[in-house]
């Protein structure tokens, strides 16, 4: 009895200690609604309010794909993505919920791909994670501790609160994809499974209520992309007024799959995803929504997030 | 899953631990047995098929073998001294065969899953250099987790039957927690039958002490793994997968760093899959004792995979040394020479049968294959020159117990380590040969100096690194002079015990290697 006393002290004040270091080194910003646990899960809440005006919703092809540095550099658009690896429709409408509760967008970029991932997924797994997640932030954040202690050793590390890649991965990997004809247009159609549908219709309802126009995307994919899902895709907006653009078709992007692919075709690389935000910086011009912010002193910080993005590629380069 | 996860230390070893706990002592084993099988299938799925397999097999054979032995022993009984020894012969050629049996029906998975590929490729080269319109094809496959740890163990439990050193256990469930059990079925140690078999059946009640002392050792391997180990990743793979980009002395480092990594992740596996072990009461054998401490490769190979060391002594070395051929080699030479060469001879050809399957048992590729040979070399060249350099030390009056000269002992041991964990990593035995090169030929103070705060460490990693090396080596040093920290920490008052436990714990927290920027450590020893 008198151990399991101890213990239990043991453990309260470790859990103490915990949270105290967890607070000291979480960045303090964007706290009034929601917690550091919260920025930990959802990095648009690093945001400053109302500056976003394109979210992209998806999974790794989102992040591999769409370079909002890019964007910002030649249209002063500011796009971000909302997406992790393996994201499903479920996660990625509470993404949505989250983001559109601190920022305003004028679009929504849905990727479609998500639509096909397998929801068999346990549930109580994904709870599990989100659970954890929302008590180990410190593993986001435990880093900071280079910018209290020791600051005068060596190069300071840079660090901002915002996510200078906004949700973009940089990955220069090549591995040359190799199918032939992934696009065919015989591929029968492939029906979204009802989790599926029914998450997509409340991301469109959600997007409905605060009127921000929603666009699918299907970014070049020739790993698990092809005519069958694209037609499942047509099915389900057949009655709505939801623009598809699928950049699978006739290569618009002119993405070359031997040298802009990391992985035989599943996702791009750093370079494949210039064409593409090239190209969705183009398509969001012609849409006539958004408005350039590069002159704007509320966007200043845009700017300093570029030239980190610039000066982390080079590292990463140089590696 | 491996044990550095979140999967392992917060949800299932706790959830085993709650489960063990409550179960009355009888059920404590079986609570092990089904933890492990879960563990198993977590990872490999229907692989586990393959374990089931190998644990039926040695189970049965065992059995076979004391079925055969007792037969014998009733048939002799009462016989003449020629027939007598007539039966045994053919009861023992019985064994034998079944033993031979059960060897390669396990070491076949073994060579399945880890060398088909390897030596399929030797014979497609073979079949190029001839022109032979021929070759093998290539299979792609996962291999169960730890087989090479596990056929090892069931190796040595069916060899000791055979040798009557052990009885033949008749409870099946006793052999499949054996093969089986969590905490070593990844990465080991290869634990010999009577050394677990009373602590893993005995169903130990769970106590305060072993919870702390478990715990403690746990702890203390997160802290060797996620702040060294973890930190160090990155600057280890960069050189040794970009060897031609950077300067020579970014090399040596990325090799020396290369060693320190493996150390700390495969000594810190150790510690976890230890304390693991020493919650439920189960005590593991041991696979490190302070490695660089030693003063010559033969020591180093006594105090580093301690394990494997002693599997390869009992079941290769040993077998090899006392099979007819090479007694009648080792008489031939000490006829012609004298007993020294004979039994230099003797151990030369015993070792390189120890060395060559040390090598391939870490591995299916040449740089493997060089690496026990590697070895086997500096170990034969120890044993040679051993009594010269006793007799120039005596000349020159040297005292080889100087600490002075076991330091220059220690110094020069780490290097040798050093250049075999070189080629031990490298991609390809070529590039292990061109790492090795350019750190000689390319000498560039200037180039270093920018690469070495460019290779995914900064000053702030460097200094935490030093921390925590020195906290290793503090550690390793008193062992060494026979203290045991343990012990020592467990008699200070509670408040400093708890600052002690605190400072490792949020040490590895803040300071691990985790998180965005960094790449942990897949576990190595796993894949071997």
């Amino acid at each position: 009895m008198k151990n399991m006393g101890k213990s239990i002290l043991f453990l309260v004040l470790l859990v103490v200690q915990i949270v105290v270091v967890s607070y000291l080194l979480a960045p303090k910003y964007n706290m009034d609604k929601y917690t550091v646990a919260d920025i930990s899960i959802y990095d648009i809440l690093g945001e400053r309010k109302d500056t976003i005006d394109v979210i992209a919703l998806g999974d790794s092809l989102v992040y591999s794909s769409i370079s909002p540095m890019e964007i910002w550099k030649d249209y002063g658009y500011t796009v971000f993505d909302c997406a992790k690896a393996a994201q499903l429709t479920r996660e990625g409408y509470q993404y949505l919920k989250v983001a559109i509760d601190t920022q305003h967008p004028k679009l929504v970029i849905l990727e479609a791909d998500m639509l096909y991932r397998d929801t068999t997924k346990l549930k109580w797994d994904y709870d599990i994670q989100k659970l954890g997640s929302k008590f180990l932030f410190l593993k986001k954040f435990h880093n900071n501790w280079k910018k209290y202690l020791f600051s005068s050793l060596g190069e300071d590390v840079p660090y901002t609160k915002e996510n200078i890649y906004k949700g973009f991965k940089y990955i220069p990997k090549v591995e040359p994809g190799t199918k032939v004809n992934y696009m065919s247009s015989q591929t029968k159609r492939k029906e979204i499974n009802p989790e599926n549908t029914e998450y997509f219709l409340k991301i469109w309802q959600l997007c409905q209520e605060n009127e921000i126009p929603l666009v699918i995307l299907s970014v070049p994919n020739m790993g698990t992309w092809n005519m069958g899902k694209h037609k499942g895709i047509e099915k389900l907006i057949e009655d709505k007024d939801i623009p598809f653009l699928d950049l699978n078709i006739d290569n618009p992007v002119g993405i070359d799959w031997t040298k802009e692919t990391r992985d035989k075709g599943r996702h791009l690389n750093y370079e494949g995803s210039i064409k593409v935000s090239q190209y969705l910086g183009n398509y969001l011009k012609k849409t006539g929504l958004l408005t350039d912010h590069r002159e704007e002193e509320k966007y200043k910080s845009w700017w300093e997030c570029y030239r980190l993005y610039r000066k982390s590629l080079q590292e990463e380069n140089y590696r | 899953m491996s044990y550095f996860t979140v999967k392992y230390l917060f949800f299932f070893l706790p959830a085993v631990i709650l489960v063990y706990g409550i179960m009355p002592k009888k059920i404590k084993p079986l609570v092990l047995l089904v933890a492990s099988y879960l563990f198993f299938f977590w990872i490999s799925k229907k692989l586990i098929f393959f374990l089931i397999l190998s644990s039926l097999s040695i189970y049965f054979s065992s059995l076979g073998m004391r079925r055969i032995d007792r037969i014998t022993k009733e048939k002799v009984e009462g016989m003449e001294k020629e027939e007598k020894k007539r039966i045994k012969q053919k009861g023992k050629k019985k064994k034998q065969i079944l033993l031979l049996l059960t060897i390669l029906f396990n070491f076949s998975f073994l060579f399945y899953f880890k060398y088909l590929n390897f030596f399929a490729s030797i014979g497609n080269a073979l079949f190029d250099i001839f022109h032979a319109d021929f070759s093998i094809r290539l299979v792609k496959h996962l291999a169960p987790i730890g087989i090479s740890f596990y056929t090892l163990q069931a190796i040595s439990y069916v060899v000791d039957v055979y040798h009557e050193k052990i009885e033949a256990e008749s409870n099946l469930f006793k052999m499949l927690l054996y093969l089986s059990f969590f905490p070593t079925i990844m990465e080991g140690p290869i634990a010999s039958y009577p050394e677990v078999k009373d602590s893993l059946y005995e169903g130990t009640r769970l106590s305060y002490h072993n919870l702390c002392f478990g715990l403690q050792r746990i702890i203390f391997g997160l802290f060797k793994k996620c702040i060294i180990a973890d930190r160090l990743n990155i600057f280890v793979k960069l050189t040794f997968d970009h060897i031609l980009q950077y300067s020579g002395i970014t090399l040596a480092f990325g090799a020396i760093f290369y060693t320190i990594l493996l150390y700390m992740e495969f000594s810190g596996t150790m510690d976890v899959v230890i304390g693991s072990a020493e919650i439920f009461g189960i005590k593991l054998p041991e696979n490190f004792r302070q490695p660089f401490f030693s003063k010559n490769i033969s020591e180093f190979w006594s105090r580093w995979h301690i394990t494997l060391g002693n599997w390869l002594k009992n079941y290769v070395f040993y077998p090899v040394s006392f099979s007819q051929p090479v007694k009648k080699i080792s008489s031939f030479f000490k006829k012609k020479f004298n007993h020294r060469v004979s039994a230099l001879v003797m151990g030369a050809i015993a070792l390189f049968a120890v060395w060559s399957l040390n090598g391939l048992w870490h591995g299916a590729g040449w740089q493997f294959v060089f690496f026990g040979y590697y070895h086997f070399t500096l170990l034969m060249l120890g044993n040679i020159f051993e009594p010269w350099i006793s007799l120039g030390c005596e000349k020159f009056s040297i005292h080889r117990k100087a600490n002075w000269y076991h330091a220059l002992q220690i110094g020069k041991t780490c290097l040798l380590v050093f250049i075999g964990e070189l080629f031990f990593r490298a991609n390809t035995l070529s590039d292990g040969f061109l790492m090795l090169q350019r750190i000689f030929t390319h000498f560039d103070l200037q180039q270093f100096q920018t690469e070495f705060f460019h290779l995914g460490l900064d000053g702030k990693d460097y200094l935490i690194l030093l921390i925590a090396l020195g906290v290793v080596f503090l550690i390793s040093f008193l062992k060494e002079r026979g203290v045991s920290i343990r012990e020592k920490i467990s008699l200070k008052t509670i408040s400093l015990r708890w600052i002690i436990y605190y400072a490792l714990i949020m040490s590895v927290i803040l300071f691990g290697a985790y998180g965005p920027g960094y790449e942990p450590v897949e576990p190595i020893y796993a894949d071997f």
